[in-house]
């Protein structure tokens, strides 16, 4: 049983595609978004400072990510959850009915619990 | 024969490259007080808006029984409400009493759920537990498993529509179906107080999960003193014995409500509940230990 030359350069370009394929899978692109009752709006991730509901909410942007640092809530838990920056993020704030999160095409985790 | 063999090299090749290739589109909106998350494969990502038109209807349901039953004071319930009802009874028998629907009587003198918050007196506790024994002036809710109830009629419409993949997550009762891809659904419990950290990392195949927490429903007295959202109906106070319950369990409906009722026992008497009832339990206590009873970490390995 002998591998011709040509099976070879087959073989090789298969294994140079696939590896570049699974390569691409992982890498995953970043993408912001506020969610809120209107719905699911993307936020473009640059230098930005974002006012809603007449400046009781206020979002910084930069090329990284986003954080709430002004809203009206009681408990400030989206102000204190931080950076929203890596795959997987959120940021909720659940009596003004407004989130940030950050999501990729692939995730070390599929959902949070909490 | 190198023949034969070059194409069971390129049948592996492209099984490797295309076939993990299930796409899945998550849809989040608003529903039950919290975010609600719906990942399904793209082929059936339209089914997001019948999952959402079901799990809001089921809402506003057990929302305006629930009202009106606290306004009638007549508690007879009838189809869905009776169901959550009986769940509940069950519930308070298997806590003999401390956890109860009708617990909202004490939250609601605390502030909860929307606010404005405060504490009050040792003597308005004591009559709301005495109020609670007795049935009289009752405030009901459904809350700690009625999200989880919700989440399971949706699974049951996906599966209707034969779903085999997808995960519904309500604000951290969750429930996944099948796997995802070449893998099971995996599944971070959060950290009580750190941000970017996790406690566990599990997989999960067609089962639920949820987790009930002092740090995401809660305000602080004058004092600096804590209190959230879960109240023990024969004391009218918080336990004090975890900062966060997790439980896996087969429905979405009784791993949220455990989460809640094993927050007010020990850890001996959790023990031998979820042994009995077969349910993974993860505790994070007061004194900063993370305990996993029950089976949990078999959860943790692939």
């Amino acid at each position: 049983m002998k591998i011709s030359k040509a099976d070879f350069l087959v073989i090789a370009a298969l294994l140079i595609v696939s590896i570049f394929a699974m390569t691409l899978n992982g890498r995953g692109e970043k993408r912001l978004y506020l969610i809120s009752e209107d719905g699911k709006s993307e936020i473009s991730l640059k230098d930005d400072r974002i006012e809603l509901d007449d400046g009781d909410i206020i979002l910084e942007v930069t090329s990284n990510g986003a954080r709430f640092v002004k809203n009206d809530c009681p408990n400030k838990i989206c102000i204190s959850a931080g950076w929203v920056k890596d795959c997987g993020d959120t940021a909720a704030c659940v009596p003004n009915k407004y989130a940030l999160t950050m999501e990729c095409s692939e995730v070390p985790y599929d959902a949070v619990s909490q | 024969m190198p023949r034969l063999f070059t194409q069971i090299i390129c049948l592996i090749l492209i099984a490797l490259t295309f076939g993990c290739s299930e796409k899945f589109e998550t849809e989040r909106f608003y529903s039950m007080g919290t975010f609600v998350s719906i990942t399904l494969p793209e082929k059936h990502k339209n089914l997001e808006i019948d999952v959402r038109s079901k799990m809001t209807k089921l809402e506003n349901l057990v929302k305006s029984s629930s009202e009106k039953a606290n306004e009638s004071q007549n508690f007879n319930f009838t189809g869905v409400m009776n169901e959550l009802a009986e769940y509940g009874e069950q519930y308070s028998e298997m806590t003999e009493g401390r956890f109860s629907i009708y617990a909202y009587t004490i939250a609601k003198l605390y502030g909860f759920h929307e606010g404005p918050y405060t504490e009050p007196s040792e003597d308005d506790i004591e009559k709301a537990v005495d109020d609670i024994d007795k049935m009289k002036d009752v405030k009901m809710d459904m809350g700690a498993f009625a999200k989880g109830y919700i989440v399971d009629k949706a699974v049951e419409l996906l599966r209707s529509k034969c779903v085999d993949n997808a995960m519904i997550n309500a604000g951290g009762d969750l429930y996944a179906i099948g796997i995802k891809g070449d893998r099971k659904w995996r599944v971070a419990v959060k950290h009580p107080d750190k941000t970017d950290e996790f406690i566990s990392i599990v997989h999960l195949e067609d089962k639920a999960l949820a987790t009930s927490g002092d740090y995401e429903r809660f305000f602080e007295t004058k004092n600096g003193k804590r209190i959230y959202h879960i109240f023990d109906a024969t004391t009218g106070k918080n336990p004090e014995f975890y900062r966060s319950v997790s439980v896996i369990a087969d429905t979405t409906e009784k791993a949220d409500a455990l989460a809640t009722i094993f927050f007010l026992l020990p850890e001996t008497d959790i023990k031998i509940r979820c042994s009995k009832l077969k349910t993974p339990v993860l505790l994070y206590n007061k004194k900063d230990v993370v305990k996993k009873l029950c089976g949990w970490e078999n959860f943790e390995n692939k």
